[in-house]
């Protein structure tokens, strides 16, 4: 399958009274047709900014990505002016966001937001978007979909609320959706009715999804490939049966060890213990070695590069067996 | 705020904490409020001072300079009784500028305990307070300071009466919201918990903790003082027509436009930049003190 | 919604009543007697007498506060001691000319305000934003009534476009318009920028960008509406400044309107006058203040729908 997105070398930061803050230290990454990749990584590892940097959605903020090419069916993105940019968002790429509660405006009516929508990018005039929009509602499994296109959105519940702005956001038919943690401000019921929604969806039209979430249940769900990223970086990919048969990176074990598993009678999770280092002081090495429980003295001085094997790569000095061996014999002596 | 500036403004807040060196520094980083500033600081200088440095005597006529237009002798020209308006305007920075302070003074001070008993105390003393408040501000601003001028007669005394009065709601206001989120913090639960007086917890803990909100509504209120003081002297119901009040010097002149416009246009651009200085001045200061109102 | 509006309005009620009882005490807190204030300068002890009873001045203060409000409720105001002519009478002639002036001033105060803070937030921190904020902080500190003194030098007797004053004709009415909204212009201004970068933050502005909405759709179509729902409530608060100002500028003018009677019974001691009119404004702003309310509900669908 040919790529449908190919991000390389990514490098994102935020202008800062203390001039330039990098938060995105050159991802490289790929998204294919029909795809469904998870990106996952605490708060702080850079991944929605790597999901905007995508979309280039830094109005407004003190954002820029600085290096980089982002390539979308053979296109790079970051060469179109912005006014080209803004016709790829909605029809070719689209992102749902976090929290469905303020994401849709709240003084416009469903109606007239998923008609814009739908007039620009389709060309249609207005009645034959309004039918679309109901269509398209109803495809998302919202009841009463006619309605709702005369409703405001504080009178939708959250989960409907998402389901309005994935129907939205799905209109036009783009190749690729982000997801950045689409599910994470709902109900636990409601999470499972959206991620299977989205599986769904991505079934029927073969888009890629990028599913940016914090949460390897979610993952384990729907994803068919998994990139885990920690501090600006990616530390780890796989396809995600295998990720999860063999996690290699000491941060990705972590993560799985603090999703509770089901018939589990542990309370506690085992989260990993201290956090994402700040952009301003990043450790030189390693960036998890002051976190991680198998640092070698080498993880404090040098920064390890990713260790690829077919279908799985991480970045990590346990899995260079060389370094493995030298580190244990100044230990020994 | 959405995620993204949530993370960019913790990245911006490994600041180290505020020192008054660094308070200043950053002060004068903001050019229109640091310039404001010195300006300030001239006005209250003239106006200790300005009896002494007038180059003409500010009161006496001299009836060989009638009317003049600015010249090197007159920087703003002659008044209808040839004193020069320079000389004048100086003399008047001091009661333009005492009128205007000591009005927001009385009224801030009234404001902040009345906001202080209503927001710590809460309960029936609050509504009473708010309510009484309420009354006030359905008054608009000036026609409150006419009718209290109305009651009392002319004259500046009255005119500082009135221009308190108006001020009292909103400071009591201002400084009830600020009370209430102090007494959210911690540490006056704590003052609490070891059975610290009332009144010692809301002087010594809560006062302190809004002061800069006051400081920030004090400075603004300063410019508005000033332009409601000389309203109502131009309306003949503050400074004597004789004084060289900025007001009433513009109340007088109002008959020359036409043959004398500098008589018209010295005066009310002196009260222009005045005001001007303390409206940026306080934007800067809200800006430093209180980071809820950036951008 | 009518709800809402119903409640507005009950809520109303105890205020409108405290107020009318102070400006009622206006009469009895002048140092002297009401009676002889009210009688006139010249008035005889028996003409004093007479006043007294006739006003009834004689009675308990709270059977005098019910009269009044009777008075108020069918329109009687008192007579002034000026002209012998009824308040409610004076009044009536001179409120058109000011009312009109104060619309003329926050509609065009509202229109420039609003363009001024929608270019300062969309170049924010750029030079127009600058230049727009430095118009609106010097708009703030102008004294109206020199801004009407620049203006009648420059236009009337430089340029001789406007008449100086008067209230003949829709000409003259331009200049104390701008004078009186300038402030006003100013404050919206502020508010507007500030209230739309505010808005400009929020998620749902991401999302349109996300729709592939372009700058021109985000700003119009959607930050605007959410951001003029605030600007009305600021815009409603700072009528009072205007009203205030009216007062200022009409005596600029010479504008037979409202102010000047104000200032004149003021000058006169025509108390009854006086008194009426500050009322007057009070209600005026209470009112503006209740529709503003209403407004703010119509154009906010959660209390619209409520």
């Amino acid at each position: 399958m040919p790529d449908l997105l190919e991000v390389k070398n990514l490098k994102t930061g935020f202008h800062s009274e203390n001039g330039f803050l990098p938060v995105v230290h050159g991802v490289s990454f790929n998204v294919k047709q029909g795809e469904i990749v998870g990106l996952v990584g605490e708060s702080g590892s850079g991944k929605s900014v790597t999901s905007l940097s995508v979309m280039r959605l830094f109005h407004d903020t003190p954002g820029e990505i600085v290096e980089g090419e982002i390539t979308y069916k053979g296109k790079n993105l970051l060469d179109l002016t912005e006014k080209e940019m803004t016709s790829y968002r909605g029809k070719e790429l689209s992102m749902i966001f976090q929290e469905p509660m303020t994401a849709l405006n709240p003084v416009l009516k469903i109606g007239r937001q998923m008609r814009e929508t739908i007039m620009m990018h389709m060309g249609m005039n207005k009645k034959d978007a309004h039918q679309y929009a109901i269509e398209t509602l109803e495809s998302v499994g919202i009841p009463r979909a006619a309605e709702i296109m005369n409703e405001y959105p504080h009178q939708l519940s959250g989960g409907m609320r998402q389901r309005v702005i994935i129907a939205m956001q799905i209109s036009c038919n783009p190749s690729l959706l982000i997801a950045d943690e689409p599910t994470t401000a709902l109900d636990v019921t409601i999470q499972a009715q959206i991620l299977k929604l989205l599986e769904r969806i991505q079934a029927k039209t073969n888009m890629g999804i990028l599913l940016i979430t914090h949460d390897l249940g979610v993952v384990a769900e729907i994803c068919d490939r998994v990139i885990v990223m920690y501090a600006g970086e990616i530390v780890e990919e796989a396809t995600a049966v295998e990720l999860f048969e063999n996690p290699q990176h000491p941060y990705t074990k972590g993560l799985m060890n603090s999703v509770p598993k089901i018939g589990s009678k542990k309370k506690r999770l085992d989260s990993i213990s201290g956090t994402v280092p700040n952009a301003s002081n990043m450790p030189k090495g390693c960036k998890f070695a002051p976190r991680c429980p198998y640092a070698m003295p080498i993880c404090q001085e040098k920064e390890p590069g990713l260790i690829a094997s077919e279908n799985h790569s991480a970045r990590c000095w346990l899995l260079d067996e060389e370094t493995v061996k030298e580190e244990e014999k100044q230990i020994d002596y | 705020m959405n995620s993204l500036q949530t993370e960019s403004a913790e990245i911006e807040q490994s600041k180290s904490p505020n020192s008054f060196l660094q308070f200043w520094r950053s002060f004068h980083r903001k050019k229109p409020a640091a310039i404001s500033l010195y300006f300030v600081l001239l006005l209250f200088i003239i106006a200790v001072i300005g009896p002494f440095i007038t180059p003409y005597d500010a009161a006496e006529p001299n009836y060989n300079n009638l009317l003049e237009t600015p010249s090197l002798a007159h920087f703003f020209g002659t008044d209808e009784y040839g004193r020069d308006i320079l000389s004048r305007i100086i003399a008047g920075a001091r009661i333009s500028l005492s009128v205007s302070v000591s009005a927001v003074t009385i009224g801030a001070i009234i404001g902040t305990i009345l906001g202080l008993i209503s927001g710590f105390i809460g309960k029936w003393v609050d509504k009473l307070i708010m309510r009484i408040c309420d009354v006030l501000f359905a008054f608009p601003d000036l026609i409150l300071a006419i009718g209290i001028v109305a009651i009392l007669g002319p004259g500046l005394k009255n005119v500082v009466i009135a221009v308190a009065f108006f001020s009292i709601p909103s400071f009591a206001r201002i400084v009830r919201g600020a009370t209430l989120e102090v007494k959210e913090m911690l540490f006056v639960e704590a003052a609490e918990s070891i059975g610290a007086g009332r009144l010692r917890i809301m002087f010594k803990h809560v006062l302190p903790e809004t002061l800069p909100t006051v400081i920030v509504y004090f400075t603004m209120n300063v410019g508005t003082a000033i332009l409601a003081a000389a309203s109502l002297s131009f309306l003949g119901l503050g400074a004597e027509p004789s004084s060289p009040d900025w007001g009433a010097m513009l109340s007088v002149s109002r008959d020359y436009i036409g043959t004398a416009f500098h008589l018209v246009f010295f005066p009310g651009l002196i009260i222009f930049l005045t005001v001007l200085a303390f409206n940026l001045l306080g934007d800067g200061l809200r800006e430093m003190l209180d980071p809820k109102m950036k951008d | 919604m009518w709800r809402y509006l119903i409640r507005r309005i009950i809520s109303l009620i105890p205020l409108l009543l405290v107020v009318s009882f102070v400006v009622f005490m206006f009469i009895h807190i002048i140092p002297g007697d009401p009676a002889r204030l009210l009688a006139g300068k010249e008035a005889t002890v028996e003409e004093v007498e007479m006043a007294r009873v006739s006003l009834g001045l004689d009675k308990p203060l709270y059977e005098q506060y019910f009269v009044y409000l009777k008075g108020l409720l069918t329109g009687d105001l008192g007579y002034s001691i000026k002209s012998g002519a009824p308040v409610s009478k004076l009044i009536g002639d001179r409120i058109l000319p000011t009312l009109g002036l104060t619309f003329l001033s926050i509609a065009w105060a509202l229109i420039i305000g609003i363009l001024i803070g929608i270019i300062s937030a969309v170049f924010r921190n750029r030079w127009p934003d600058h230049l727009g904020m430095f118009t609106a902080v010097s708009g703030i500190s102008l004294p109206n009534f020199w801004i009407g003194l620049v203006l009648i030098q420059i236009f009337s007797v430089q340029l001789g476009l406007f008449p100086t004053g008067g209230a003949e004709g829709f000409k003259s009415y331009i200049m104390p318009s701008f004078a009186l909204g300038a402030g006003i212009m100013a404050m919206i201004a502020r508010f507007t920028r500030s209230s739309l970068v505010e808005s400009m933050k929020q998620d749902y502005i991401r999302m349109g960008r996300a729709k592939g909405l372009g700058s021109k759709q985000i700003v119009f179509g959607h930050a605007l509406k959410n951001s003029l729902i605030p600007v009305i409530t600021v815009a409603g608060l700072q009528f009072g400044f205007l009203l205030g100002g009216s007062v200022v500028v009409e005596t600029v003018f010479s504008f037979p309107g409202l102010g000047t009677l104000l200032i004149d019974s003021i000058q006169f001691r025509d108390y009854p006058v006086v008194q009426a009119e500050i009322l007057l404004f009070a209600f005026q702003f209470i009112m503006v203040n209740l529709i503003i309310d209403v407004v703010y509900g119509f154009l906010n669908p959660k209390i619209r729908l409520e």
